[in-house]
């Protein structure tokens, strides 16, 4: 078993390999709903990681700044998924999600027009 | 990308030796991927998948795509590999997401508005500011009606100052090179200043002033201080020139000359909070005169794990630290701190406001600073007789005049506080014949500090009015044969229309009652 301690210092145990959405699932279905990713010991992490020690746990949301850059991140991701399918053979450079902004650089190959 | 977001893909974390991750991405021919990992050097490794996208990643992601309900793609530019112009041109695509489709219409309809609100828009149709090539880029040409609003603002910050026993001070626009040398200025921000520039004398240097902290230090080093003279509170609206890239400059918000509405206090270390106390009330008064109502107070302090990346000794940051937290207590304010914020030379306050649209701002900050007096040797003498050095508070309610208009026009929408609205009356006679009086009108008001002007244009009045409203002039004074024979005028309010005939005077002492 391992210690998870949460924001307001109270501390569970969990199986070891227990990912932060399955904690939220334990505390409310509801919350596991809202949760995108997972602050365990100061790094933000996938909140289907599993975590294998005992760890200093924040729950993320829509509501946090990290949360929300989560979001984006995987947006960013989306966006490629969907502009490779468009453009096969697109490269992509680097993307991110910067504030409200989903951004993305990509460079197709030359036969495609509609990109320089 | 919403289809895809329906399918649901999970996005699955895979580490990976730096080998295989060379070898994946050499099959796919991708010669930016193996660019970004040659640059990682030695380090892990992790690739992301969804669906049948793999990217070089070190997360973290959403637990799968579903949760990604509205999509809006924004823009599309382009851009260097890795901002370099001399690499290959790519395309940067913009867009944003998010979890609720009603959060996208929101954010939409709040773009909408602000494309409405923009300053410079504004600024030109309201006859603000300008700016010119001829002049260069990024430096603001204040024209008569922005330079009116620019002045009420300074006089009613200079009256509130003087209360509270600020000392009002001019310095010049420029200082020797060796004054920033002192201040530290120069080795921090020398190369990306404009550059100092010489005399027919050979080896001197001057530069245009980046901040005005130096010049004050300077004055409260040209004599002797005893503990009874402190707190020494030393203002001025100082004009300060900071070379920003030409890319990076927008309207009035980024510029390269800019007023700053600055003062520093000098005070005793026991003084901090007091002084704190005192630069919130202004500070508070301030934003509520302007009409802000929503701000919280961020609070940047020390990082705790790295005592040794801050100047001062540990005591007097830890005063400062409590005072300032203390401080912002007593004033009601909601705060929120920020562990490792704080400048090396200090802990700050800043005042992030709302505006009307709900967007963030940060306006007003108060930072204290135990390095300056450090370098330029400062102290005075205390109760023991012993020299001591004095600390330094740095402060601006409005942060910069520039910057601080260009907010108060976008969360007014151009329709300012009736008491800082450059033209605050037009008088509209209906034909050439009441010119006279109409001038007599305006003349009797500016007695009473209102301002406007007389629209004596030989238009119709209708014609008139419309124009005066697309101003956004709240209050027109329209005057024919009647109103001159009673000695009256015939008000019109924005927005509400006709409120009745009245006197100069009467209209003077109505309008005084709104102000107030």
């Amino acid at each position: 078993m391992i210690n998870i301690t949460f924001p307001d210092g109270q501390v569970r145990q969990y199986e070891a390999g227990t990912t932060a959405l399955e904690i939220a699932q334990s505390i409310s279905h509801g919350l596991a709903k809202k949760v995108l990713s997972a602050k365990v010991n100061g790094e933000v992490w996938d909140a289907t990681r599993p975590i294998e020690q005992d760890a200093r746990l924040q729950l993320l949301t829509w509501d946090d700044k990290d949360g929300k850059a989560t979001f984006w991140h995987s947006s960013a991701h989306l966006m490629a998924e969907a502009l490779e399918a468009l453009y096969p053979g697109i490269k992509f450079g680097t993307g991110a999600g910067y504030g409200k902004w989903v951004l993305l650089r990509c460079r197709p190959r030359r036969t495609y027009h509609l990109f320089r | 990308m919403i289809e895809l977001a329906r399918q649901k893909n999970a996005y699955v974390r895979k580490p990976i030796s730096q080998k295989d991750a060379v070898e994946f991405f050499q099959e796919k021919g991708d010669e930016y991927k193996l660019e970004l990992i040659e640059k990682r050097g030695g380090e892990d490794i992790t690739l992301y998948q969804q669906g049948e996208f793999i990217d070089l990643c070190k997360g973290p992601h959403v637990p799968d795509t579903s949760y990604i309900k509205a999509v809006k793609l924004t823009n599309v530019a382009g851009a260097y590999w890795q901002g370099d112009e001399t690499r290959q041109q790519m395309t940067r695509v913009y867009g944003i997401t998010f979890p609720k489709q009603s959060e996208l219409e929101a954010y939409v309809q709040m773009i909408e508005e602000a494309k409405k609100r923009d300053h410079r828009k504004l600024g030109a149709e309201l006859e603000l500011f300008m700016f010119s090539e001829r002049v260069g880029a990024g430096l603001p040409i204040w024209l008569p009606k922005g330079n009116q609003l620019r002045d009420r603002l300074m006089n009613f910050l200079r009256t509130e100052q003087e209360k509270r026993g600020y000392k009002l001070v001019t310095t010049p626009h420029i200082g020797k090179k060796d004054l920033y040398v002192t201040s530290g200025h120069w080795e921090k921000y020398g190369e990306d200043s404009f550059r100092p520039f010489g005399t027919p004398r050979e080896g001197e240097e001057f530069m245009l002033k980046p901040m005005n902290c130096p010049h004050h230090c300077e004055i409260y080093a040209h004599r002797p201080h005893s503990y009874k003279e402190l707190p020494l509170r030393i203002a001025e609206f100082g004009t300060v020139y900071r070379y920003e890239q030409s890319g990076e400059l927008h309207g009035l918000s980024r510029v390269r000359c800019f007023t700053q509405d600055d003062a520093h206090i000098f005070c005793t270390p026991e003084q901090v909070k007091e002084e704190f106390l005192n630069v919130l009330d202004l500070t508070q008064v301030v934003l509520a005169k302007m009409g802000f109502q929503n701000f919280t107070a961020q609070i940047s302090l020390r990082d705790p794990d790295n005592p040794s990346k801050y100047i001062g000794s540990d005591e007097n940051w830890r005063n400062a630290e409590n005072a300032i937290i203390e401080a912002a207590k007593e004033a009601g304010l909601n705060t929120v701190t920020e562990l490792g914020e704080a400048a090396f030379y200090g802990p700050k306050l800043d005042f992030m406001v709302k505006d009307a649209l709900g967007r963030s701002w940060q306006l007003g900050t108060i930072q204290v600073d135990y390095n300056l007096p450090d370098r330029f040797e400062l102290e005075y003498v205390g109760a023991d007789n012993q020299p001591h050095r004095p600390v330094m508070i740095h402060r601006a309610p409005f942060g910069s005049m520039e910057r601080f208009i260009s907010i108060l026009i976008e969360h007014t929408g151009g329709k300012f506080p009736l008491w800082l609205t450059p033209d605050q009356f037009a008088v509209l006679p209906i034909s050439d014949r009441f010119n006279d009086y109409a001038l007599k009108v305006e003349q009797q008001l500016g007695v009473h500090d209102i301002r406007g002007f007389v629209d004596d244009r030989s238009e119709k009045i209708g014609r008139k009015i419309r124009d005066t409203e697309l101003k956004k002039v709240p209050f027109m004074l329209i005057v024919g044969e009647k109103e001159e024979e009673s000695g009256t005028v015939s008000v019109r309010r924005q927005g509400e229309g006709d409120i009745g005939s009245m006197t100069a005077d009467e209209f003077a002492v109505y309008f005084k009652g709104l102000v107030d």
